[in-house]
């Protein structure tokens, strides 16, 4: 499989710039994109269509925190798809529910309310985040692997929130 | 041998000579041409000296297209369409009552016409034809290619009924073109526009809604977030206005040629109220004894608060997408954003004057002129690459009549992305896939793009199966899927084809028999053709291999040079398969040594990076 991070000469790591992720990304598109081959054969072209398409996929990926840790894990040789499927803790996915249950009802809550359910979510996320980070930097797959479920459910959490929040206002 | 080729009086000089692109934007109410002379864009006129074509068709004793149609939708509403475009790559679930007047009763869509069965896409060439022969005429000469620009809300039917359409007028369409992009080119970074500005494109035509959240850099133009409603225009606005008309005055049932004369009030009251803050509306003589009514600004804004609201909607969604909470410019495109009612909601909306020093009907054209100009040839390579990304979701239907998404909207142009799938029963031999289009959760309310079957799964347990489905969309925005069963190779590849439009067939004998009574010999026109493909790869190799020779081994590069040279042999002959074949040899052989080159070009310019952030840090 294609190591997105060689694609910008990226460390394989969780934590990236990505301000300086698109800067690479801008950099290399304007090489391979199609519509800079205007007039060149057409296979050079179509070679970069190809190329351009890889970049892009690249980094959708690299962009995105729960696409570049799951392809971190990939790139171990981690089934991302069955993980995908794998239900999380009991406890974790009852903790979830609560939160989700509380983010529904986000228009009746006063504001003090609301700005602690909010803190407390974007914390669950960095928490998730940075407990990805430490497993998978100290290489224990498994305990990354069950980090990376739950900073996917943390995810869709902040989602919600922010779609929640759009809608009160 | 081949540096020869690369010497001036080599026989490539007349293919690097300027070439010809036009900028077409078809639009629902108008159509315009455009092209880039002298670094400047300017729009193409007719004879009486009007840029804009009407799009509208007569199809009575002849084929009439433009002014001349105009009138004649009033006399002859039967054999006249308008607004063709609202109807392009639809079916006719998609269409309100009033659309579906006028249509023949089949599944197809299609006028019937004194010519015969008339579809939206047969109705688009015609526009596109008159436009290009008035280029042809005023610059004598026959174009190179076009970029034709289409509702960046356009979906995947759509697009592809636009791109027939262009087929069977016999144009070589060099790109889809997103139009609110277009009038971004258009503008690009004037006086007003400053570099890493982000803007919003806002774009009311005749029957289309786009509004496009872009970041304007030197070298980029990037699209971040798209958006907009591909029935809501101008058009909606004029039926708002006759269902008002019809209410006071009482009228319930209409014939085609009186809603043919209200909606042109219609439009002539809107049109006026721009200019004034309020009209008189006299009843029409064919319809005796109706009382005058006026109608004020302030009462025209509060009968049409509901479509402005909904263009809003358009736009707060694109800003969320764009994860935007301000735009530096708001750019007005489209006639009918010269509405009173559509600047103030906008200025509104952003909390800024908008733009629109660049003519909102002509601004697409011009775009897409320069665009165009780019992508036949002439650029030097410091124009701006434009980053553009697909409307709507697409996605594949799962069990339960749900969808589950492949590419999310908004992604990056051009894209290809596999999913893996697997078998749902044992013994399972075979798999539809339904590709659609959308962002809802459910197919019916999606758009239905193609349904195909993979076949010849060998029988294994339930999941055993590893299908591989990939979905490629290219720069138009235009989409192929191909299937493909991993353990066995079993596989399926299919372009989505619009289902209602015309079949290859049909496009195919009707480019026939048009082109039969064309004067160029099809057969010196193929063989000119292959000729300049070929001159254009020894040039490019010969250029390649001088600049990144050192990319490649001796037996590689000899290799090339052999297959350089077989070609080279073959070019004088008349006989048009062996240069085909020796081009494609010779493009498949220097494949890698594009890549190679590709690689080095990026690792040069990551290594820049690289030292302009060291150069940060210190």
């Amino acid at each position: 499989m294609t190591n997105y991070f060689q694609v910008f000469d990226l460390a394989p790591r969780v934590a990236i710039d990505v301000a300086d992720l698109q800067a690479r990304y801008e950099q290399i598109i304007i090489l391979c994109h199609p519509d800079k081959y205007a007039g060149a054969p057409a296979f050079e072209q179509r070679a970069a269509a190809k190329r351009a398409a890889d970049v892009n996929e690249a980094y959708e990926v690299l962009a995105h925190t729960v696409a570049r840790a799951g392809h971190l894990l990939a790139l171990r040789g981690v089934d991302i798809q069955s993980l995908e499927r794998q239900p999380a803790s009991p406890d974790f996915l009852f903790e979830q529910m609560t939160l989700r249950e509380e983010v529904q009802m986000l228009n009746t809550l006063t504001d003090a309310e609301a700005v602690a359910l909010s803190e407390r979510i974007t914390t669950a996320y960095d928490d998730a985040k940075n407990k990805f980070a430490y497993y998978f930097d100290a290489d224990d797959l498994a305990a990354a692997s069950s980090a990376w479920v739950e900073l996917h459910y943390q995810h869709k959490l902040t989602d919600e929130l922010s779609r929640a929040k759009r809608q009160v206002s | 041998m081949l540096l020869q080729i690369s010497e001036p009086n080599g026989p490539n000089e007349n293919s690097r000579a300027r070439k010809l692109g036009l900028g077409i934007d078809l639009g629902t109410t108008n159509s315009l041409v455009a092209i880039k002379m002298s670094d400047v864009a300017h729009v193409l006129t007719d004879k009486e000296g009007q840029a804009l074509l009407p799009s509208v068709v007569n199809f009575g004793a002849e084929v009439t297209v433009g002014h001349a149609a105009l009138e004649l939708a009033v006399v002859d509403p039967e054999n006249t369409i308008v607004s063709a475009k609202r109807l392009m790559g639809r079916s006719r679930d998609d269409l309100n009552k009033n659309q579906q007047r006028g249509l023949i009763d089949a599944d197809r869509l299609a006028f019937a016409t004194r010519q015969g069965h008339k579809t939206p896409v047969e109705v688009s060439s015609e526009i596109l034809n008159v436009l290009a022969v008035r280029a042809r005429t005023l610059l004598e000469a026959e174009e190179d290619g076009v970029v034709l620009t289409v509702p960046a809300y356009f979906d995947d039917r759509q697009r592809q009924a636009t791109r027939q359409a262009a087929e069977l007028a016999g144009l070589n369409v060099l790109r889809l073109l997103n139009e609110p992009t277009a009038a971004a080119v258009a503008y690009g970074l004037d006086e007003h526009i400053e570099e890493s500005d982000v803007i919003a494109v806002y774009d009311l035509g005749g029957g289309t809604f786009d509004i496009s959240i872009l970041r304007m850099e030197r070298g980029l133009l990037r699209v971040l977030a798209t958006g907009g409603d591909s029935a809501l225009g101008g058009d909606d606005f004029d039926e708002m206005l006759v269902d008002w008309m019809c209410e006071r005055w009482g009228l319930s049932v209409l014939t085609s040629v009186q809603r043919r004369r209200l909606t042109s009030l219609a439009r002539s009251v809107k049109e006026r109220l721009s200019e004034t803050d309020g009209v008189a509306i006299p009843g029409p003589a064919e319809l005796v004894g109706l009382p005058d009514l006026s109608l004020t600004r302030k009462q025209f804004h509060e009968i049409s608060a509901g479509l402005v609201a909904r263009t809003l909607d358009a736009c707060k969604r694109a800003m969320e997408d764009a994860g935007v909470s301000q735009v530096a410019h708001a750019v007005l495109v489209g006639g009918s954003t010269r509405m009173p009612v559509i600047r103030d909601a906008v200025a509104a909306y952003f909390g800024i004057e908008p733009l629109c020093s660049i003519n909102p009907d002509e601004v697409v054209a011009l775009g897409a002129a320069l665009q165009a100009d780019v992508l036949v040839g002439n650029g030097n390579g410091e124009e701006a690459l434009l980053l553009d990304v697909i409307p709507l979701s697409l996605g594949l239907e799962t069990y339960g009549g749900l969808i589950e998404k492949i590419i999310p909207r908004n992604s990056v142009l051009p894209l290809a992305k596999a999913q893996e799938f697997t078998t749902a029963k044992d013994g399972q031999t075979g798999l539809v896939i339904h590709v659609l289009q959308g962002e809802r959760e459910r197919v019916e309310d999606c758009r239905s793009l193609a349904r195909f079957e993979l076949t010849g799964i060998p029988p294994m347990v339930a999941g055993a199966a590893r299908i591989l489905v990939t979905f490629k969309v290219d720069a138009d925005g235009l989409l192929e899927v191909s299937a493909r069963e991993e353990t066995t190779g079993t596989e399926a590849v299919l372009v989505v084809k619009p289902s209602f439009g015309l079949s290859d067939t049909e496009v195919a004998s009707m480019l026939r028999s048009s082109q039969e009574n064309a004067a160029e010999d099809m057969q010196a026109r193929q063989l000119r053709e292959a000729r300049v493909e070929a001159e254009a790869l020894l040039h490019s190799l010969a250029g390649a291999l001088a600049a990144d020779g050192d990319l490649l081994g001796v037996a590689e590069r000899g290799a090339l040079e052999d297959l350089a040279a077989e070609l080279l042999a073959v070019l004088d002959a008349v006989d048009i398969e062996s240069i085909r074949s020796k081009t494609d040899q010779l493009g498949e052989a220097s494949l890698v040594f594009a890549e190679r080159r590709m690689d080095r070009s990026i690792q040069s310019a990551l290594s820049g990076v690289a030292v302009s952030q060291l150069e940060s840090l210190e």
